[in-house]
């Protein structure tokens, strides 16, 4: 694979748009390409947050463990950006990512990371677009979850 | 250090001054000796006055003692000579004088030796002095002193003064004794000729020295001038990166331009003086032998003075002018060292701080002493309250959190307490010591301080880390000889700093082994154990002994099949001298080797005939070209876009240091002419120079295929057998059965290069190798690398990270019962910071630490919070952890700005 296809699967992200080839290649040229095969822990819950991932194909699984066990959080195919916000807040790694199939990915290094989201304003927007999209996500999760408790404390009511 | 020169050069140098003076003295006889001797060779020899027509033999020699006539008078007759014809009384007259030229030459010799070494052991006294006191500088006052112009101080400033240490007392007393003898022996001759003379040379020393204030004046213009302008010079070293960052190169390069300027015009007033001042002399110097030839001739043909007179007489004049010129020359010395002097004197204030005494054994004071704050007040130089009114009793051993902002009351009482800074009011006492008055050697028995400034020394880090324990000064004087006896008898310490100075007791160990051990315990405990191990695992292998050879080379077999094992041979792509190497770059596959010679780069080795006729041979010079080509538009186009400067440059800049400017310019050196390239052999050179650094999965341009590869294994076969003749020796090629020293430890261990694309593929390779390391022991001799890693001048060509290990390192080491922590941890990223704090915490248990903390939320914890906002206390908080404060279930104050007394 060539500096200029991982262009072009770049460009194929919904969450990259916007961001034009050359800054895609400067994108590509800091980070290091990586592949996983099914089964390959991507980055574990509890390590230090040293880099991002950029997936650029494949399906992956997100587990958590909280203090009550271990549990499945979600199952994603394609492209997404995993661990920018143990970066961003320098926190460590908060759920564990596991390949569920082989995947491909570009690996940013921390500092790099924030060099580039600092000095790529175009590349600060779609990390930020990405966690405003999470947090849309998760609101949603957690209003569907709020309608579900309180249909369930109507049934017991009745 | 006496304020007068005179004072300070008797009071050392008394003995040897005598005993010159002496010298001086002794000399005399043998100089009017050889003065009389001329006039009696000319009369009395060579006329012939001794002689007469009924007197052909002379007596010679005859040594008479006449008592003077109020001891009676008496003659003894002690020998009475020999008796000579004219001829042998001539050669015996002249071989006396030719033996008292020896003599007195002698004698200038020993004096002037004698002279030039009380000059130099005084100097270097004084020089050692000025050093101890600028040791002593009270902190604050320390921090004001610009080191370029301390070092100017001690090292040219006191030269001259020294010179003059020498001639202080020796040169009047000689030069003028001597000068007495020759007038004393010219009016002796003749009245009116000693007259003449005597008036010329008063004139000499009257109009000489007026004229020589002015050079005076601006002698010492000239000396604050440069030692301002050396300051200025390192200021602007130091300011340099500023410089660059804000483009005001141009006006550091005016303001050092114009202070060059203003010396030489110092300069230059001073030659014009100088010269004519020296043509004055030389006038007068030479006018008189002519009032001589012409009066004393005038005399001599009158018959009132006999030839012989007059040839001792010019002769005694040709001795007069140098010392007088030589007195007026000291004299002006004499003015000149003296401001000198009282100008170096004057740059060290009175007030130091007490001087180490050697050996002091005052015992710590108990762990449990409080550190008693009373009535501690803080103001900077301006006057500015740093820290209000405060008085506060530190239980211990407890751990005090101290918060604020920067440069708030925090910081400063952490640096009170750090004995930083001497500059406050009240008193800071732990178990009956003050902190201000307290002695260094003692203090630092029991209490350490850790700031944001490493102070790092260039050495390497074992250096920089042994250094701090250097306090166990040898008990008795280690000199021997005659290094010894001068560092007795210049004051300086008789102890070598090559002795072993390490404090081993402090540390808890008896040994070099065991301080080896304990720097390791404690790098693991600061987290910088791994940084360093990696450190070491990337430098060169460098010398080694077989022993540690002989486990390398079983190390990388056991590594090979540890990988193998855990199925991670694919991590490791090894070197095979008949496989391309995908992760490797072009260059090192073709070389297949390390170079050893710093000059062999792949730049030059890109323009040597040689190795281009090698690459044409196997038809690659156009192909790598055009890599070079590809990759400097891919890093023109993508960095390009970043600012200059940007650290990514740095990172992707191809071999060479090219900036993209030159790559810019590079290619457009290069056209396409019907698909095919056109350039010069020069940019060829360049381009296959750029190439050389390519790795296929990094760069990731696609042009390394099986065609490209095997044509690369052949060069590296034609390479290594007809290496060009001045590289012979300068390159070790790769050998499974052996190391090379010119590679770093890791790459002689792997034996390969790392894959790209494997993630975590590194920490992978790394746990194994470092479990093979352990297993083989070869830890010590990697950590061991890494300690010898030079830190570069101040710890520049270590990171931030690294400076504060090491800072951190010296800080814990001998583990005190007091740790002040104030901004240390700073280097370090967030979260390392906390995780370094904390250890440091559970190895403090039962000892006092003080940290200072910007915020709050980093205090939880500790046994005691006290908070401020600017200057003043606000909130004083004894944790429910805090035994020793004796507040059970934690007891939360308000104080009242300034009030809590």
């Amino acid at each position: 694979m060539t500096i200029n296809t991982e262009i072009c699967a770049m460009q194929r992200l919904p969450m990259l748009r916007g961001i034009d080839a050359t800054q895609l290649k400067l994108i590509a040229l800091v980070a290091e390409r990586v592949t996983f095969s099914a089964g390959d822990v991507i980055f574990s819950q509890g390590d230090a947050s040293d880099a991002v991932y950029i997936v650029l194909d494949g399906p992956i699984v997100i587990r958590v463990t909280t203090p009550k066990g271990e549990t499945t959080l979600t199952r994603h195919e394609g492209a997404i950006m995993l661990g920018e916000v143990g970066i961003l807040c320098e926190h460590k790694r908060s759920g564990t990512i596991i390949a569920d199939g082989p995947v491909t990915a570009l690996r940013v290094g921390a500092a790099d990371f924030m060099m580039l989201v600092r000095d790529l304003p175009p590349f600060a927007m779609a990390v930020m677009r990405e966690l405003a999209r999470l947090l849309e996500l998760s609101n949603l999760k957690y209003a569907e979850r709020m309608l579900m408790a309180e249909a369930a404390a109507r049934e017991r009511v009745h | 250090v006496e304020s007068n020169l005179f004072r300070y050069a008797w009071r050392h140098s008394r003995r040897a001054q005598i005993i010159i003076l002496a010298s001086v003295l002794a000399s005399l006889p043998f100089y009017w000796m050889s003065l009389e001797l001329p006039k009696r060779i000319v009369n009395d020899a060579i006329q012939g006055r001794a002689f007469g027509p009924d007197k052909p033999l002379a007596r010679l020699f005859e040594i008479v003692i006449t008592l003077p006539g109020f001891l009676g008078g008496k003659v003894f007759t002690i020998s009475d000579g020999v008796m000579l014809a004219q001829l042998p009384y001539l050669l015996a007259l002249s071989g006396v004088y030719l033996a008292l030229v020896l003599v007195n030459g002698g004698f200038k010799y020993w004096i002037n030796i004698a002279k030039g070494m009380l000059g130099e052991r005084l100097l270097r006294r004084m020089r050692y002095e000025l050093f101890d006191r600028l040791m002593r500088l009270p902190p604050d006052d320390a921090r004001a002193v610009k080191p370029a112009e301390a070092a100017t101080i001690i090292k040219d400033e006191v030269e001259p003064i020294g010179g003059f240490f020498g001639d202080a007392f020796v040169t009047p007393a000689f030069l003028g004794t001597q000068a007495l003898t020759a007038l004393i022996f010219i009016v002796a001759q003749n009245a009116w000729l000693g007259v003449i003379a005597l008036a010329v040379i008063s004139s000499q020393a009257l109009v000489i020295p007026r004229l020589r204030r002015e050079q005076l004046r601006l002698g010492r213009q000239r000396q604050l001038e440069s030692r301002r302008l050396a300051g200025r010079i390192s200021e602007l070293v130091d300011a340099a990166p500023v410089l660059h960052v804000h483009g005001i190169g141009g006006f550091g390069r005016a303001d050092i331009g114009d202070r060059l300027g203003r010396l030489f015009s110092i300069r230059a007033l001073l030659y014009r003086r100088k010269f004519a001042v020296k043509y004055l002399n030389n006038l007068l110097a030479q006018i008189t032998p002519f009032v001589f030839y012409t009066i004393g001739g005038y005399f001599a043909l009158r018959g009132r003075l006999d030839i012989g007179q007059l040839v001792a007489i010019i002769a005694a004049y040709r001795d007069l002018p140098p010392p007088i010129k030589e007195l007026i020359d000291w004299d002006q010395q004499r003015a000149d060292a003296g401001v000198k002097y009282e100008q170096v004197i004057s740059q060290f204030p009175k007030e130091l701080m007490p001087p180490e005494e050697a050996g002091e054994h005052a015992e710590p004071p108990p762990a449990d002493a409080p550190i008693e704050i009373s009535d501690l007040r803080v103001t900077d130089r301006r006057g500015v309250v740093q820290l209000e009114r405060l008085s506060l009793t530190l239980e211990r051993p407890s751990h005090v959190a101290l918060v604020g902002a920067a440069g708030s009351g925090a910081e400063i009482l952490a640096k009170v307490l750090g004995r930083q800074t001497m500059n406050y009011h009240g008193t800071v006492t732990i178990g009956g010591y003050d902190l201000k008055t307290v002695s260094d050697a003692s203090a630092s028995r029991f209490l350490i301080f850790a700031g944001s400034d490493p102070g790092l020394v260039s050495g390497s880090m074992r250096d920089n880390i042994r250094l701090v324990l250097k306090r166990a000064a040898p008990e008795q004087a280690t000199l021997a000889g005659s290094a010894l006896r001068e560092a007795v008898m210049t004051g300086n310490p008789v102890v070598s700093p090559d002795d072993d100075w390490i404090d081993y007791a402090g540390v808890g160990v008896s040994d070099r082994q065991g301080l080896k051990d304990a720097v390791t315990e404690t790098l693991r405990l600061v987290g910088g154990y791994d940084d360093v191990f990696r450190l070491g695992s990337t430098v060169s292998v460098g010398s080694l002994d077989t022993e540690t050879e002989e486990r390398l080379v079983r190390a990388r077999a056991e590594i090979r099949q540890r990988l193998t094992e855990a199925g991670l041979t694919r991590l490791v792509e090894p070197f095979d001298p008949d496989r391309y190497n995908d992760s490797a770059t072009i260059g090192e596959n073709i070389i297949f080797g390390v170079p050893t010679n710093a000059n062999l780069t792949f730049e030059t080795l890109a323009r040597h005939p040689r190795f281009r006729a090698l690459l044409e041979a196997e038809g690659l010079t156009m192909p790598l070209a055009r890599i070079g080509i590809r990759m400097a538009e891919t890093i023109v186009e993508v960095l390009g876009q970043l600012a200059p400067g940007h650290p990514l440059i740095e990172r992707f800049s191809l071999p060479g240091g090219s900036d993209l400017e030159t790559l810019t310019r590079q290619l457009g050196g290069v056209t396409m002419t019907d698909g095919a390239i056109k350039l010069s052999d020069d940019l060829i050179s360049v381009f296959i120079g750029y190439a050389m650094s390519y790795v296929e999965p990094r760069h990731r341009l696609a042009v390394v295929d099986e065609l490209f590869r095997r044509r690369i294994l052949r060069t590296r076969e034609s390479f290594r057998s007809g290496l060009p003749g001045a590289y012979v020796g300068s390159i070790e090629f790769y050998d499974p059965e052996r190391i090379l020293v010119a590679a770093p430890i890791i790459d002689n261990l792997l034996f390969g290069r790392l894959a790209y694309g494997v993630p975590d593929g590194r920490a992978r390779v790394n746990a194994v190798t470092t479990a093979a390391i352990t297993d083989l022991g070869l830890v010590p001799f990697v950590l061991g690398r890494g300690l010898d890693t030079e830190v570069g001048p101040g710890g520049k060509l270590l990171s931030r990270r690294m400076r504060a290990i090491i800072q951190v390192v010296r800080a814990v080491l001998r583990r005190p019962d007091i740790l002040v922590l104030d901004g240390a941890l700073a280097g370090l990223g967030v979260q390392e910071a906390r995780a370094c704090l904390e250890s440091i915490r559970a190895e403090w248990k039962g000892r006092t630490l003080v940290v200072a903390f910007d915020d709050a939320a980093d205090a939880e914890g500790f046994d005691r919070v006290v908070s401020f906002d600017g200057a003043s206390l606000i909130q004083d908080y004894s944790g429910a952890a805090a035994p020793a404060a004796g507040t059970a279930g934690g007891e939360r104050r308000m104080v009242a700005t300034g009030m809590r007394r």
